[in-house]
């Protein structure tokens, strides 16, 4: 096991009070695969992710918890520890690929830098001066080349605002996997992009895990995505999760009537006549979360009992978990 | 393509000057009191004489005829007589020219040594007591006028402390052989240590007292822009990149946040080149600003003539540095 988040809490302190963004979240990612974590905005898929490189946002903070990577709990690590392991052991994917590169600074340079922070290329001295920076630029140019940037060498010194948004997202990823990194993070990698561009990206996500063995976890609140391109699936809701397990099962059988209403709600083109069911409601208040399970408000297999138990997953298979009290 | 821009925007100039021309030659017309007559004083010149003098000084002439002949002038390249130096005017202004220069020089430097680090930590340390503290020197910055700074500066380091040199640009046991006639970097040049001492340690009082109120725009522009940047998603990109915090924030954040700190300075540096003149007087500094205001009070036409003129083109210039600027720190933006 690569990963293994136990009972993780993130709290925002508001003017309305705790904003419980993350909410005791339990995952593990094993070693090679591609784990989609899926959820509507505000589910705390986002907030996972950023706590997993301890990024989350002031004043946001992790108040309790365990996220193990390879053994070591990632939250008892100094902050220089957890630098050397961010963009080295662990990458991170954004969602806008157009705010997330520096507007002020070259492409290549900006890939280069994610080489530089970690001195993964050793330069050799000739005279005084090393020719480090060179060999970084060769390595710059083989990693644009292999996240599919055209003409590398004439794209290395453009600037960000030149590059089409499916190209800024090849190189945001050229620079995750700078660092040759054993986890790499997506956050909804594809939403701010056009739909032949998505499934591009995601095939060169996909390709990346299976030549280099890096364990992905893909965020996405599209459960098209994630039943295609996941191997394991975590359904998050109000910063809990409420199943998990592999992915096929999860989209034939799935266990929880949110899963089961999440896919009812997405259109298919082969089943023309089956109207899409809307869950109705929304996400629940955050602040004001209601006791018991999350969902009971919107879902239609409620009874009373559902307000005021707080649930275990339940496992209703090997490796197929649910949280909820039609499997008690 | 850049080079024809920046072409294209000096010629540009050239009616704006033309303009700036005509406005100040009618103002300075438009004021009351008579430059012969405050040139005489209570010297017992007759009134033929009077007259002789306004016709040497071709101001019996039509007013017409006088604005084509000072608009020729210009076009040639001569600004007039000064009637108080009885010199070419270029010649004046180009001897008072070099002390204002260094003196509005001195106060940017102050103004961003101080400025900008004081904005980076209040937006990094934002609502912490550093920050409060901070903000609130600003904010008195802001609000403190010129004069009664200098005042208080002189009073403390000058008088009370005996610190530092209140007049003038140099010790006068100093000597010092002038080739661009700032000091500073004359004495450089020459290689004269002491001189270069003397020269800033002057500096210190007027350039500090010129520049409070520019080093408080820039601390609090420089930290509202910098609290911006600090949000945005390139920034967690370097830090989950694993750079350090003092990387991110000098490196990733700074420069963009220096945009929208060069169009301030930008338009300050036309102010400070010619709104020091209270400064000037204050710290009897020998540059243009106390020698316009000698010349409008002696009706010395030609001479405010040609500073106004100087003072509108440093605007024009400046605006197009900071243009230049703007399009290297973002290269979004083309001129």
């Amino acid at each position: 096991m690569l990963l293994d988040v136990k009972d993780l809490r993130v709290q925002f302190p508001s003017s309305r009070g705790l904003v419980k963004a993350v909410n005791g979240l339990t995952l593990s990612a094993n070693k090679g695969e591609i784990l989609g974590i899926v959820g509507e905005s505000g589910s705390g898929k986002s907030m996972s992710l950023l706590s997993m490189l301890r990024l989350v946002p002031k004043p946001g903070e992790i108040v309790s918890g365990e996220i193990n990577f390879n053994g070591d709990n990632l939250l008892k690590k100094s902050d220089r520890e957890m630098r050397m392991l961010r963009g080295k052991d662990i990458s991170m994917v954004f969602q806008d690929p157009m705010t997330t590169l520096n507007p002020v600074f070259p492409v290549g340079e900006q890939i280069r830098e994610a080489l530089r922070i970690h001195g993964l290329i050793k330069g050799e001295r000739k005279w005084f001066f090393s020719d480090r920076k060179d060999r970084e630029r060769e390595r710059v140019l083989e990693l644009m080349a292999e996240v599919g940037i055209p003409s590398p060498d004439l794209r290395y010194l453009e600037y960000p605002h030149q590059f089409s948004g499916g190209m800024q997202q090849r190189a945001l990823i050229a620079i995750a996997l700078a660092g040759e990194p054993q986890l790499l993070l997506a956050d909804e990698p594809t939403t701010a992009l056009d739909v032949t561009i998505q499934a591009q990206i995601l095939e060169l996500l996909n390709r990346i895990n299976e030549e280099h063995g890096t364990t992905i976890i893909l965020v996405t609140h599209d459960l098209g995505v994630a039943a295609e391109f996941t191997h394991r699936m975590v359904v998050m809701y109000a910063g809990l999760v409420l199943e998990q397990g592999p992915t096929r099962t999860l989209v034939e059988e799935p266990a929880h009537p949110y899963t089961q209403g999440l896919l009812n709600s997405i259109p298919r083109i082969e089943d023309r006549r089956k109207k899409i069911e809307a869950i109705p409601g929304t996400v629940p208040d955050l602040i004001n979360m209601p006791p018991g399970c999350p969902f009971h408000q919107r879902c239609k297999y409620a009874k009373r009992e559902c307000i005021g138990t707080e649930l275990e997953m339940i496992e209703v298979d090997k490796g197929h978990q649910v949280r909820c009290i039609l499997y008690t | 393509m850049k080079k024809i821009k920046v072409l294209e925007r000096i010629l540009a100039t050239i009616p704006l000057m033309l303009g700036v021309a005509i406005l100040v030659f009618v103002f300075m017309r438009m004021l009351p009191g008579d430059p012969v007559d405050i040139m005489m004083g209570d010297s017992l010149a007759t009134e033929a004489e009077m007259s002789m003098i306004r016709e040497s000084m071709g101001l019996d002439e039509p007013f017409g005829s006088q604005l084509l002949s000072f608009l020729g002038g210009i076009l040639k390249g001569d600004l007039g007589n000064s009637y108080m130096f009885n010199a070419p005017v270029k010649d004046v202004i180009l001897r008072a020219l070099p002390a204002t220069i260094e003196l509005a020089l001195a106060a940017i430097v102050i103004a961003l040594l101080l400025g900008v680090p004081i904005g980076i930590l209040s937006a990094v340390k934002r609502n912490s007591w550093l920050d409060r503290i901070t903000m609130g020197w600003a904010f008195l910055g802001i609000s403190m006028p010129a004069f009664w700074l200098g005042l208080v500066l002189i009073i403390l380091f000058g008088v009370n402390w005996g610190l530092l040199p209140t007049q003038g640009r140099l010790d006068h046991f100093v000597e010092l052989k002038t080739i661009t006639g700032i000091y500073t970097l004359d004495s450089i040049l020459t290689g004269n240590l002491e001189a270069f001492k003397s020269s800033v340690r002057h500096l210190l009082l007027p350039g500090f007292t010129l520049g409070a109120n520019l080093m408080a725009i820039v601390a609090r522009v420089v930290r509202s822009s910098m609290i911006e940047v600090l949000e945005q998603d390139y920034v967690t990109l370097a830090r989950a990149k694993g750079l350090v915090e003092w990387a991110v924030v000098t490196k990733h954040a700074l420069r963009n946040a220096l945009i929208p700190v060069i169009t301030v300075v930008g338009l300050q540096v036309g102010v400070l080149l010619g709104g020091n003149m209270i400064v000037e007087q204050v710290f009897s500094w020998p540059g243009l600003g106390r020698l316009v205001v000698d010349a409008i009070y002696g009706r010395d036409y030609p001479l405010v003539q040609g500073a106004v003129m100087l003072y509108a083109l440093t605007f024009v210039v400046a605006n197009l540095i900071v243009d230049i600027l703007y399009t290297n720190l973002n290269p979004k933006i083309e001129l």
